[in-house]
């Protein structure tokens, strides 16, 4: 028999992925945790790995809460080159 | 670039998707992490290491090349296909499409695409759904639906209501609940995708209750009417075949709900000895109503002996104050729904709905012996005014804002009431105009 398709089109956006950074001392690494339990803790030894590997010298941590939607404060946007986001569980 | 388990990569990656990014690199740890000690995460920070760097510096366009193939395998996981490999999403998908001629073999085969809730469908032929959609435009977009940001037409919603068993003239509701789950304040897209087993419960009010014969009395929240079932079961469809939360790949709850299946009903305006719930928020009552709320499904509460409010109230904020729902570390509107018994005996001894509102927030107190160390630390963290005494010895409230708590009046006759667990605070209920 002839049916109706029950399926929303799923929207898709085209959004480029952001400029890429050259890891070293001048730049800034934003490190996002969701908020799970030890995804703070796993960024942590990211960051000391970046630290001791690739000479990154800065940071900035971004917390939210795992239930709310993810919105990155202007001053986050603003001093990062790059995040790092650990959406974990 | 983010990091993720294994687990959760098909949720993230449709979530990338969604958003445009297909291709964004992701690295994967293995779940549980949560329950992982320092030196694990230790570990596994160290395994990715390198592919965070390579994600942070190379080539965007060629990131985006590797990355955009490494979808989860959907041949271990059918209902995956779904979410990734299906032409039924797609932008040049057909509107329609030959199915087999028995019912049987029709069920079979939208079962197997996961397009149902288990439970057999009728048939989403032409003819019925452009019976549903009453001369309406089957290609006017109604909302983007989270968290797959499926596009709800009008045309695809009278599909899934058909499917639900709706007559037409329940699809202005079900119109309704979808705009109205769909805004921004409800947060569709975390009640879709989470592990808590929250779902979209539908509360009509108006007119519309009695020319529709939705329930309100015995068995409210439970089977037997045809409009509650159908709406709510229409509102689920939706959610799955157009929002893309298929059970185990995108709606991630641990333990599911049979609140899951349909939670639509009414206020019993006729039994309430207050003004509809609807109405004390300054809404016409001459028109028609739907609020929706992200709650889990009901937690009974049974008192015959209560024989004053105080009485009555007390059980109420003790099955309230519950230590393992959201509301307890995270707040937000956590809805009590009165058997018309127990409310004609609050207001009896005069208290308005804004008094009920006040006694639970001041009683409802979970005792500090049942709030492990671990979770008095999160509520120390964020919600310190909740504790009552040093470090909680006096117990903990389950809410210190009376307005955040929604008092409504539902079911038939006998002692027993019920709660509703939201969430949290990141959803808000919502309510939009029948139309």
């Amino acid at each position: 028999m002839e049916l109706m398709n029950p399926c929303g089109v799923f929207e898709t956006k085209a959004a480029p992925l952001a400029p890429r950074v050259a890891l070293g001392p001048d730049v800034t690494v934003g490190l996002f945790a969701n908020d799970k339990k030890n995804a703070d803790v796993l960024l942590d030894h990211l960051r000391r790995g970046l630290a001791q590997t690739f000479g990154v010298r800065q940071f900035r941590w971004f917390m939210k809460e795992a239930s709310e939607p993810a919105t990155f404060t202007d001053a986050f946007v603003r001093e990062c080159d790059a995040v790092v986001g650990a959406v974990c569980d | 670039m983010a990091i993720c388990t294994d687990e959760f990569l098909a949720l993230a990656r449709a979530e990338a998707t969604g958003w445009g990014l297909p291709g964004l690199p992701m690295a994967v740890v293995p779940h549980p992490l949560a329950k992982r000690d320092t030196d694990a995460c230790a570990r596994f920070a160290g395994e990715i290491l390198a592919e965070v760097a390579e994600a942070l510096t190379a080539d965007p366009a060629a990131l985006e090349a590797k990355y955009r193939g490494r979808r989860p395998d959907t041949g271990r996981r059918p209902r995956y296909r779904a979410l990734f490999d299906s032409a039924f999403n797609a932008p040049d998908a057909p509107d329609r499409f030959r199915g087999p001629d028995s019912v049987e073999a029709l069920n079979r085969l939208f079962v197997s695409r996961g397009w149902t809730d288990g439970l057999p469908v009728l048939p989403p032929t032409p003819q019925r759904t452009e019976a549903m959609l009453g001369g309406r435009d089957a290609n006017e977009l109604a909302a983007l639906v989270e968290p797959r940001l499926g596009r709800a037409t009008l045309g695809r919603m009278a599909a899934n209501a058909v499917m639900a068993g709706c007559a037409a003239d329940h699809f202005p509701i079900v119109l309704a609940a979808t705009r109205a789950m769909c805004d921004p304040a409800f947060n569709l897209k975390a009640i879709q995708s989470t592990t808590h087993p929250c779902t979209v419960a539908c509360l009509v009010g108006g007119p519309v209750c009695e020319s529709l014969g939705i329930n309100a009395a015995y068995n409210a929240f439970g089977q037997g009417n045809r409009a509650n079932a159908a709406i709510g079961r229409a509102i689920r469809l939706i959610l799955i075949n157009i929002g893309g939360a298929s059970p185990g790949a995108l709606d991630r709850s641990t333990m599911g709900s049979p609140a899951k299946y349909t939670f639509c009903f009414a206020e019993n305006a006729a039994a309430s000895p207050w003004p509809s719930w609807h109405e004390e928020l300054g809404l016409d009552p001459g028109a028609s109503h739907v609020t929706v709320f992200g709650v889990e499904g009901p937690h009974n509460v049974n008192d015959h002996y209560g024989r004053t409010a105080d009485e009555i109230l007390l059980t109420v904020a003790g099955t309230l104050a519950s230590p393992g729902a959201n509301n307890f570390y995270l707040a937000g509107q956590p809805v009590v729904v009165l058997g018309p018994e127990h409310a004609e005996v609050i207001a009896g001894d005069g208290f308005s709905r804004a008094d009920v509102k006040r006694f639970l927030s001041a009683h409802a107190v979970v005792p500090r012996d049942l709030v492990s160390e671990a979770m008095l630390e999160v509520l120390e963290e964020r919600l310190p005014h909740h504790l009552i005494g040093e470090r909680g010895s006096g117990g903990v409230r389950f809410v210190t804002d009376p307005d955040e708590i929604i008092v409504l009046v539902a079911g038939g006759a006998g002692r027993h009431s019920a709660v509703l667990p939201t969430f949290g605070h990141s959803t808000r209920a919502v309510t939009r105009q029948v139309s």
